[in-house]
């Protein structure tokens, strides 16, 4: 056969490579070349660039489908309001709609594994991984270019930021802008001393409900039982938390990940540890604290 | 040999090892504090340990009195002595805004509550609070009635301590013996930063923290402090360095001579920061009314030692400087939009 005729054939048996190379080859990453150690001191100088106002950091290299749609749309209604304006047209007057923002974030993200299964399951909602490790956010950051390659149309909704999500985060997301946060396997910090450096600390937890708007929902899991019961502790303790029934825990998508969806917690599974999951919501006025509290 | 043998064995060779000390942890580090004493005419000024107060219009100076020193005679000998009522660096010197008492933290990572009695010339102020701080104290302040202290250590933990209830009379005889530091209860934190400035806003439900991580943070002030305070009203973020003092200022109406029908424009909270500028922001809302220039941004510290032997240095310790300039800066803000505003 020429090579010209089996190209216009297209499909032919027994050449099943011909038909593999129409399409694009899409390589995904592969963690070998992207190790890196488990642990990065949150306390140290930041050697990235962190944005001054959330007002200032663009998102449009992270989400560019998504706001060129919203752009697109702002035009449009402006058009149609010049032309109200002119007395041409009468629809009825739109209100601008928001922005498109982040409303999931997952913090200490690791290699992604909740980003990209939650990102099928919320396809309309932004959602933010955090990390602060240089290589691991690389290796996200291509996981997901390379997923969006495979599947066009998804995966546009997620995508990763290298930063120190402990001081950091109100650069980033204004008050009342997040809908869920995951801290899944968070490091345990078991000296004493180093306590104040957990993650989940009643100081944190306040800017943490700054961040969320009321009724969204705070996600932790570990498999550190101490860690569990500081957590549970620490957020009980906490006017603006409250814990969420199991109920609620079943019919929620989001919280039946939490336990193997990442890659930290399909070791703990493959090592047959037990994990310890607390979910709260934020509540819209400080509840008042028992006298035992 | 491990390292801790080796210093045993060769304590010399140790002590010339030693790492220097860092400026900030001199004894004598050059830390300048400047309060004035509200309804009265007394001038404070802390210099290293020391802290020195004047009456302006008589001259008479007021001592704090030390452990166990309840005559002015005692006192008068104790001063002679270099120890002052706080063995570390002064840190915090601030009024409460009644006037009657007044709060130091220092070094030795005691915070003190003194109670400033009208005395005559040569009297003694005394202690009748301590609380001890898990790191050095790094501001102060007090709520706007005066109920409670708060201070900030360099962990970047708000604490709180109960102001006593101390009667006009028997003030003499309640404080004789020194109390004993207690731990203070916590009120908030910025997380693993030194706070640089606290400030309780003029309407008195919220209070202003600034950090050295370019943040200014107004959170809910709760009725009773010793609770915590678990909601942030919001950042005022836009400083590209390390915020270095805030104070609030209640501007004056614009026609001063109308009384209660006057406008009065809301206050506005200003910072000053290593970046050079001195922003004035409207707390409640978070957002910035405008910036000012004050002097050139702070240099990297291995340049500081450079500059500071140029002229320009001086101008740049002005506005962004050390950390512990935040007391006297407040003062110069708090006179300047007042004069600009009147």
């Amino acid at each position: 056969m020429s090579p010209k005729r089996s190209r216009e054939d297209g499909v032919k048996e027994g050449k099943p490579h011909q038909k593999q190379k129409t399409k694009e080859e899409v390589v995904h990453p592969r963690k070998r070349f992207f190790r890196a150690r488990a642990h990065s001191n949150p306390l140290n100088v930041a050697d990235f660039d962190v944005p001054a106002r959330p007002e200032e950091f663009d998102w449009s290299e992270h989400f560019p489908e998504f706001l060129q749609e919203w752009h697109d749309q702002q035009q449009q209604q402006q058009q149609q309001q010049q032309q109200e304006e002119e007395g041409v047209t009468q629809s009825s007057g739109q209100s601008s709609s928001a922005a498109p923002a982040v409303r999931f974030v997952d913090i200490g993200c690791g290699f992604g594994g909740l980003l990209v299964k939650l990102a099928t399951i919320y396809p309309d909602t932004l959602m933010l991984g955090m990390e602060i490790r240089d290589k691991v956010t690389a290796y996200v950051r291509e996981r997901i270019a390379s997923l969006r390659r495979e599947h066009p149309g998804s995966y546009r909704n997620a995508s990763v930021l290298r930063t120190n999500a402990m001081k950091y985060l109100p650069n980033y997301f204004k008050k009342g802008q997040l809908t869920k946060m995951f801290f899944l396997f968070p490091d345990p910090h078991f000296k004493t001393a180093n306590h104040r450096r957990r993650i989940i600390n009643t100081h944190l937890l306040t800017e943490y409900a700054h961040l969320l708007a009321p009724g969204g929902w705070l996600y932790t899991i570990s498999d550190v039982p101490e860690l569990g019961e500081w957590m549970a502790a620490k957020l009980d303790s906490h006017p603006l938390f409250e814990r969420v029934s199991e109920e609620e825990l079943a019919a929620d998508p989001a919280a039946g990940l939490l336990v193997l969806s990442s890659e930290e917690g399909q070791k703990v599974a493959r090592n047959g540890g037990e994990t310890y999951r607390n979910v709260y919501r934020r509540l819209a006025a400080p509840r008042p604290l028992g006298a035992a509290v | 040999m491990g390292r801790r043998r080796w210093n045993k064995k060769h304590p010399d060779k140790a002590r010339a090892q030693q790492q220097p000390r860092r400026p900030e942890d001199a004894a004598d580090a050059p830390v300048r504090l400047l309060v004035l004493q509200p309804n009265s005419t007394v001038v404070g000024f802390a210099m290293g340990t020391r802290a020195v107060f004047v009456d302006y219009k008589t001259g008479g100076q007021i001592q704090l009195a030390g452990p166990n020193q309840p005559s002015a005679a005692d006192v008068a000998a104790a001063v002679a002595a270099p120890g002052g009522p706080h063995t570390g660096t002064l840190r915090v010197l601030q009024f409460s805004p009644d006037g009657r008492f007044l709060l130091t933290g220092a070094d030795d990572k005691v915070v003190k509550l003194w109670t400033c009695a009208p005395t005559a010339p040569g009297g003694a102020w005394h202690s009748v609070a301590a609380w001890r701080t898990p790191k050095k104290a790094s501001a102060g302040g007090f709520t706007l009635n005066g109920s409670h202290a708060l201070f900030a250590d360099k962990f970047g933990d708000v604490l709180v301590g109960c102001v006593p209830a101390v009667g006009s009379g028997g003030a003499e005889e309640a404080s004789i013996s020194e109390p004993s530091p207690q731990v203070p209860s916590t009120l908030l934190g910025h997380f693993c930063t030194i706070v640089t400035g606290l400030a309780s806003s003029p309407c008195g439900r919220f209070m202003a923290t600034s950090d050295r991580e370019y943040k200014v943070r107004i959170s809910s002030l709760p009725e009773d402090p010793l609770q915590g305070s678990y909601e942030i009203q919001g950042y005022c973020l836009g400083h590209q360095d390390f915020v270095s003092c805030i104070a609030f200022a209640v501007q004056p109406d614009e026609h001063s001579g109308e009384g209660a029908a006057g406008k009065v424009r809301p206050s506005v909270l200003l910072s000053g920061s290593g970046d050079g500028t001195v922003r004035v922001w409207d707390f409640e809302t978070c957002t910035q009314l405008s910036s000012y220039v004050a002097s050139a941004p702070a240099a990297e510290p291995e340049a500081v030692a450079r500059a500071a032997a140029e002229e320009e240095g001086d101008a740049a310790g002005a506005a962004g400087g050390g950390a512990g300039e935040g007391s006297s800066a407040p003062e110069e803000l708090g006179g300047g939009e007042e004069a600009s505003g009147g």
